[in-house]
């Protein structure tokens, strides 16, 4: 009563919905289990995409998926580094 | 001597406060009341030219939020005319203050100077009243269950101490003898299936056949007794029910019947008038103009962290006490403080004023709870939860179009500055080491390797220090289980099950604790989770073997309906009179009607699963009261166990998430 909003956890399966449903039937077998890695990471950071301010709620998950992989790209380079450094030793 | 009002009656010109002492006698004090209604001082000729008054006076008198009006006082002779005014003054348009408001608080607030309390004790010789009691006031109890058909009652039965008793004949006859026991017992409180509109129905069919009766007191139909509902006496309590009387500043009879946003109303009104206010009328616009940005950014709900499904070991849940409350008194959040950048700073606040004794309150009896036992602690827990519904909805109502008060700037303030605590506490959460797995509002699930207790209780201890909002470890959980959502990789809010470090289970919103699953396979659940944390806590990681073990046994008795089908039966209530689809309660509702038994909504309908597979809906299931023996649906009760053992391993046999 007294304010119209829409619960934050429905727009967003809504919107995971929608991608899956007009992006992810086309998806190969590779890339469909890459968006599904993402659909976890979303959920398990709603409280992240919620406390943003971004109204654009495609935007933001964009944005969390790109620190997504920086983050992932980064483990892969350390473990990289510490394997070069086990082979030059 | 203490004393207490219990009841409230307005007629006439008159107002009658019925008080009970602690020696059990009754007392009535009558006060001539005479209504009135308070209109601007420029439209006082619209006003008068609209009906005769009995007087009228100008008076001087605060307005909410701030400032003082002139107003006319127009006294009216009695109830009748008053509702007849007020119709007149709608039609011309014309505002009202302090006047959609029960005369029952009306009359109240000019009976006593200081607040008088319905359903509070007070002590004569100290004047003073009796703070924190857990025992419900004495009140004489009837119980009765009463038959009404086609408007006529035929049948009535009642309960005292291990007697019953049933009466039927015609209706003169039922309503004289109903009529006589009430007399003879003389209740303070009559608990029955008929609310008090019916009561009142049948108070006047009782007339008709004996003008001068009643079942009221001293010859009043209706007045001087308690008639309530059974349906909520068993719901809240008497010991709840005297909560919402403080609370609201109504006597039991009418804060009985009240939503919980209307008992907030009705303390904000009485507070008002008892604080010299005009009281402005209910239609509030309740809009504040501002950007669709300014909306978006700070019209939102609390802070939720998703938890990660898997199995967790040595968490803590911290719970912050009565957080939004708390926010209210300590931020001084309030309809006449809050402004679209900031909360204003200011003398007491009116919110503040609304929640502060009722959180005392709540936080008194929270800690009682764990000291006592028996009846005691059913009381205290009555008392608990209804402050509890009573404060959350303080908050809830704030922005709410119906409250006279609201702005929804209060509503958003609150949330914004529990958001902007739980957002501190993430990160100090990680400061200290900790692993934040889960989050809802105003609690915080917290792991650390090897964390004993006290450092769980360490940071509950700096939080409350350093946000001002009293926090504490709620639970310690040895393991605990989030689980996966239904075929998802990610879990849901409000569902988990643990054990905590003195071997207590707790469960929430798993089939555990689901009301569509039968005894037996919450016991399983329950069983299975518990073999689980042993075996964790043998270090025996492999534990797959153990609980598949235990499941076939489970499976394999199910199949071959081996089950005692008692155990097996589902309860569920029956909320609507008709459903879209034919559901398993729904359709054992129908079986039951169509074989004479009364099924209503709000009734509990068992049934069993006896075809889950047939094509045709009344067919797969069986109404329990009609179930005759014969078999049951032992793969569909197979299928139900398997569920219950997904969910607390589906996502991880053997390992703890790290």
């Amino acid at each position: 009563m007294g304010r119209v909003n829409v619960n934050f956890n429905h727009r967003l399966k809504e919107e995971i919905s929608r991608i899956r449903r007009e992006i992810g039937v086309f998806l190969g077998e590779e890339d469909s289990a890459a968006l599904e890695e993402l659909v976890v990471f979303w959920m398990e950071n709603e409280h992240v995409l919620s406390n943003f301010s971004n109204p654009y709620l495609l935007g933001s998950l964009c944005l969390l998926s790109i620190i997504h992989v920086v983050s992932r790209l980064n483990v892969i380079e350390k473990k990289l580094e510490a394997l070069e450094g086990v082979h030059d030793a | 001597m203490k004393f207490f009002l219990y009841h409230i009656g307005v007629d006439g010109g008159k107002a009658r406060f019925w008080f009970k002492n602690d020696k059990g006698g009754v007392f009535i004090v009558e006060r001539e009341y005479r209504p009135y209604i308070l209109v601007r001082k420029t439209d006082i000729g619209k006003a008068l030219s609209s009906q005769n008054f009995f007087d009228f006076e100008e008076v001087t008198l605060k307005i909410f939020p701030r400032g003082k009006a002139s107003f006319y006082k127009i006294v009216l002779e009695d109830t009748v005319e008053y509702h007849i005014f007020l119709k007149k003054l709608r039609e011309r348009r014309i505002d009202a203050f302090s006047a959609d408001i029960t005369h029952k608080h009306k009359a109240l607030a000019e009976f006593s100077e200081t607040l008088l309390k319905p359903m509070a004790l007070y002590n004569v010789d100290a004047e003073e009243e009796e703070p924190f009691i857990t025992a419900p006031l004495p009140l004489r109890q009837l119980f009765l269950s009463i038959f009404v058909r086609k408007n006529k009652i035929t049948v009535f039965s009642y309960k005292l101490k291990d007697d019953r008793e049933t009466i039927s004949g015609d209706e003169e006859d039922v309503l004289n003898e109903l009529e006589k026991l009430i007399e003879k017992q003389d209740p303070d409180l009559i608990v029955s299936n008929l609310d008090y509109r019916e009561w009142n129905q049948l108070s006047l069919r009782l007339k008709r056949f004996s003008p001068t009766k009643g079942f009221g007191r001293r010859g009043f139909p209706l007045e001087g007794r308690i008639f309530l509902k059974s349906s909520l006496y068993y719901r809240i309590g008497l010991a709840g029910l005297e909560e919402r009387c403080r609370f609201t500043f109504l006597p039991p009879q009418d804060a009985a019947k009240l939503t919980y946003g209307r008992m907030v109303e009705e303390r904000q009104t009485f507070l008002l008038l008892k604080r010299g206010f005009a009281v402005p009328p209910r239609m509030n616009a309740n809009v504040v103009v501002r950007s669709a940005w300014e909306i978006h950014v700070n019209d939102r709900g609390g802070v939720m962290f998703h938890p990660k499904p898997g199995i967790y070991e040595n968490v803590a849940s911290l719970d912050f006490e009565s957080m939004f409350p708390h926010i209210i008194v300590k931020y001084g959040v309030s309809y006449e403080t809050v402004t679209r950048r900031y909360v204003r700073k200011g003398k007491k606040p009116f919110l503040s004023e609304v929640v502060e004794e009722p959180l005392r309150r709540r936080l008194y009896y929270k800690r009682l709870r764990d000291r006592v036992s028996g009846r005691e602690k059913v009381w205290v827990k009555q008392r608990t939860n209804e402050l509890k519904m009573l404060l959350v909805s303080s908050y809830g109502y704030s922005g709410n179009n119906y409250n006279r008060l609201g702005n929804p700037l209060t509503f958003e303030w609150i949330n914004r500055i529990s958001r902007k605590i739980m957002r501190e506490i993430h990160s100090l959460a990680r400061r200290w080491g900790f692993r934040v797995l889960y989050g809802d509002t105003d609690s915080i699930f917290l792991t650390k390797r090897c964390a004993q207790q006290s450092e769980f209780e360490n940071f509950a201890a700096y939080v409350s220090r350093i946000t001002g909002l009293p926090m504490k470890v709620d639970k310690a959980f040895r393991y605990i289980v989030f689980p996966q959502t239904g075929g998802e990789k990610f879990s849901s809010l409000k569902r988990y099950i643990g054990i905590t470090s003195s071997g207590e289970l707790v469960v929430k919103g798993v089939e555990a604790v689901r009301s569509d699953y039968p005894v037996f396979l919450r016991d399983f659940q329950k069983n299975l989770a518990r073999t689980l944390f042993k075996e964790l806590e043998r270090r025996k990681y492999r534990v797959a073997d153990t609980l598949m073990k235990e499941f076939r046994r489970v499976y394999e008795s199910l199949v071959e309906e081996k089950v005692d089908p008692s155990t097996l039966v589902v309860r569920v209530k029956l909320r609507r009179e008709d459903y879209n689809s034919y559901v398993p309660h729904y359709v054992a509702a129908l079986q039951l009607r169509r074989s004479g038994f009364p099924i209503v909504v709000g009734d509990t309908v068992e049934y069993i699963w006896v075809e889950s597979r047939s094509p045709n809906p009344f067919k797969r299931v069986r109404a329990w009261r009609l179930f005759r023996g014969g078999r049951y649906d032992g793969t569909k009760y197979g299928e139900m166990a398997f569920k219950a053992l997904e969910t607390l391993v589906g996502h991880n046999f053997s390992l703890i998430t790290r």
